[in-house]
């Protein structure tokens, strides 16, 4: 499977560039598990803009902003891996199916996707988080509630293409039952589809994550961007380096998926 | 024609009445009662929590509380909030001015600005602009609205002191027609600012992608070959035929371009929805978050509505069955 993703692959700029940034914030968010001290401990140097002890400055109760920018990567990058692993399992798995089967089921998926079309995610996630509380798994299982319908319908499409194909009517003629079709002729086929919207959901998720904690209604235990960028609301023009940081990891972030995305759309060759 | 019409109608209020369930469920399964909420929890006359929850509709059961909703948003009646002791859609109405005029504003100038750059973009495909053009929109694209909008403030209203930092109106405006006019345009200039660059980045990338499709055709080679100008071959030729996507992609991004608006509503203090919608997460008023969350669903549904009709009517290409 993985020879004939990259057997297909062009070589993408754009590719490239988003899972090498990938992977710097990740080593960034590993490193920073040990070495990192506690988020959370306050200093005594309250609102120090950025020198060699604390190269990202200090917060309002002289937290190190860098040891919390770090942290933060891990809230928003286990929400984002999450939703988004979560997202696409479902969403492969209903829409093979509906799109094989046809019918009442794909009838309800169509349906279903509709409905998610119209439901905007961040006001839903925002709704969610006043109800059922604001922890990372519950915002994470409410994206993946809300991401899976789209995967489902280009995975659908997918297989509505390839169904009727010469390479599925010679895997048939072979004796080869549904199930076979389904994950050995089909799945393969669609899943680059499944790889790039999961990488632009998580980009999205890590905007939602940042957005609902920058409104207060994040998980509170954990450090998040969102969180720091609303802290630095009440210092904007006063500390501007409480503001920068946060937000600039958030956008390198997102813009990395994104990327990433992008990249193997144009290295796929597919609209 | 009319039998499309009417099946896309059926269609939308099906999806509508879909929704108002999936919502009012969502905020019903919420642990806590409204009516505790409102006397306060620490103990009181169980008469008086029987009366409020009486008077609230809390003591009939879920499937009856939501036919009863559902037959009132039929009517136009979105219930009342508790909180405000208001009837939902008065506060709804009292609201929505503020955010179409900064939603409008926004769209329509990126509008403007993104189809212009998604042209360029791609006419001059490989070159430095087209290079610059397209990593710029995906930056913008990219970056939290909220931070973009913290950032400008803390530039152009903190430092330079060129706008004010938020609100709507000042009281030390001039009282005039025109002074109250530059001063809104004012006050506007940093949110509308802000959700319009989000926008182009969107709008630039979907009309670079739909206008590299569109001058691949036959046609165009054609209107160049006669020697039409490059300019109007682009936007006269190429661009309407590009369009389509463009508005699809667009109004199927209006759910983000709603939450963008929250964001930056908050980060300006704006006085419109979005700034309701968080109050209201606050305060805990079910009734109100119930009847946002279903505006706008119903503002996405009658956009889609309205663009496909447009198309149906105005292209011949599109077969309504």
């Amino acid at each position: 499977m993985t020879r004939l993703l990259t057997r297909r692959l062009k070589p993408s700029r754009r590719l490239r560039l988003g899972l090498l940034l990938l992977v710097v914030i990740a080593v960034g968010t590993a490193a920073a598990g040990p070495f990192g001290g506690d988020p959370f401990r306050p200093g005594t140097v309250t609102l120090q803009p950025p020198s060699l002890r604390h190269p990202m400055g200090t917060d309002h109760v002289g937290r190190d902003v860098l040891t919390r920018v770090s942290q933060g990567a891990g809230t928003s990058l286990s929400v984002a891996a999450i939703s988004a692993l979560a997202a696409a399992l479902m969403g492969t798995a209903a829409g093979l199916v509906a799109g094989y089967a046809g019918g009442l089921l794909d009838e309800i998926l169509l349906k279903l996707s509709e409905v998610s079309q119209v439901m905007p995610q961040f006001l839903v996630a925002l709704v969610a988080a006043a109800v059922f509380g604001s922890s990372r798994l519950v915002l994470a299982a409410v994206l993946a509630t809300t991401f899976w319908p789209s995967t489902a319908r280009l995975v659908r499409g997918e297989v509505l293409s390839l169904r009727e194909r010469e390479f599925v009517e010679a895997a048939r003629a072979q004796g080869a039952g549904g199930s076979r079709i389904l994950l050995r002729h089909l799945l393969p086929n669609a899943l680059p589809v499944v790889v790039i919207n999961a990488s632009f959901q998580a980009g999205a998720a890590v905007l939602i994550e940042a957005g609902l904690a920058f409104l207060g209604l994040g998980d509170r235990n954990v450090v998040s961007w969102g969180a720091m960028l609303a802290d630095a609301q009440t210092y904007v023009g006063i500390a501007w380096w409480l503001s920068l940081f946060p937000g600039l990891a958030a956008g390198v972030t997102v813009l990395a998926m994104n990327l990433a995305g992008d990249g193997l759309n144009e290295a796929m060759g597919i609209h | 024609m009319v039998r499309y019409l009417a099946r896309r109608l059926v269609g939308s209020i099906v999806l509508l009445v879909v929704v108002v369930a999936l919502t009012f469920l969502l905020v019903r399964l919420a642990p806590g009662d409204t009516a505790v909420t409102l006397a306060g929890s620490g103990g009181g006359d169980p008469a008086y929590f029987a009366l409020l929850r009486e008077r609230l509709g809390l003591n009939q059961s879920v499937p009856e509380q939501l036919l009863c909703y559902i037959g009132g948003v039929l009517r136009g009646d979105l219930g009342f909030s508790v909180v405000r002791g208001r009837p939902v859609r008065d506060v709804l109405l009292e609201r929505l001015p503020a955010t179409l005029l900064l939603v409008g504003t926004a769209i329509t100038l990126s509008t403007i600005g993104g189809v212009i750059l998604g042209v360029v973009a791609a006419a001059r495909r490989k070159t430095w602009a087209d290079g610059a053009i397209s990593s710029c929109s995906l930056v913008v694209y990219s970056l939290p609205v909220f931070w973009l909008g913290q950032v400008a403030v803390g530039l152009f209203a903190v430092r330079l002191r060129w706008l004010p930092t938020g609100g709507m109106t000042s009281i030390t405006a001039s009282p005039t027609r025109l002074g109250r006019l530059v001063d809104l345009g004012r006050h506007l200039a940093l949110p509308a600012g802000i959700l319009g660059l989000l926008l182009i980045g969107l709008i630039v990338r979907i009309t670079r992608t739909a206008m590299l499709e569109v001058l691949q055709e036959d046609y165009i080679a054609a209107a160049r070959s006669r020697g039409h100008p490059v300019r109007r071959v682009l936007f006269c030729h190429a661009l309407p035929n590009a369009v389509r996507p463009v508005l699809t992609v667009v109004t199927s991004q209006l759910g983000v371009i709603l939450t963008a608006g929250v964001l930056v509503e908050t980060v300006f203090s704006w006085p419109g929805l979005g700034r309701l919608l968080l109050d209201s997460v606050l305060a805990r008023d079910n009734p109100m978050l119930v009847g946002l969350l279903l505006l706008s669903s119903m503002s996405l549904i009658v956009v889609n509505l309205a663009t496909d009709l447009l198309y149906a009517l105005v292209d011949p290409r599109v077969s309504y069955r």
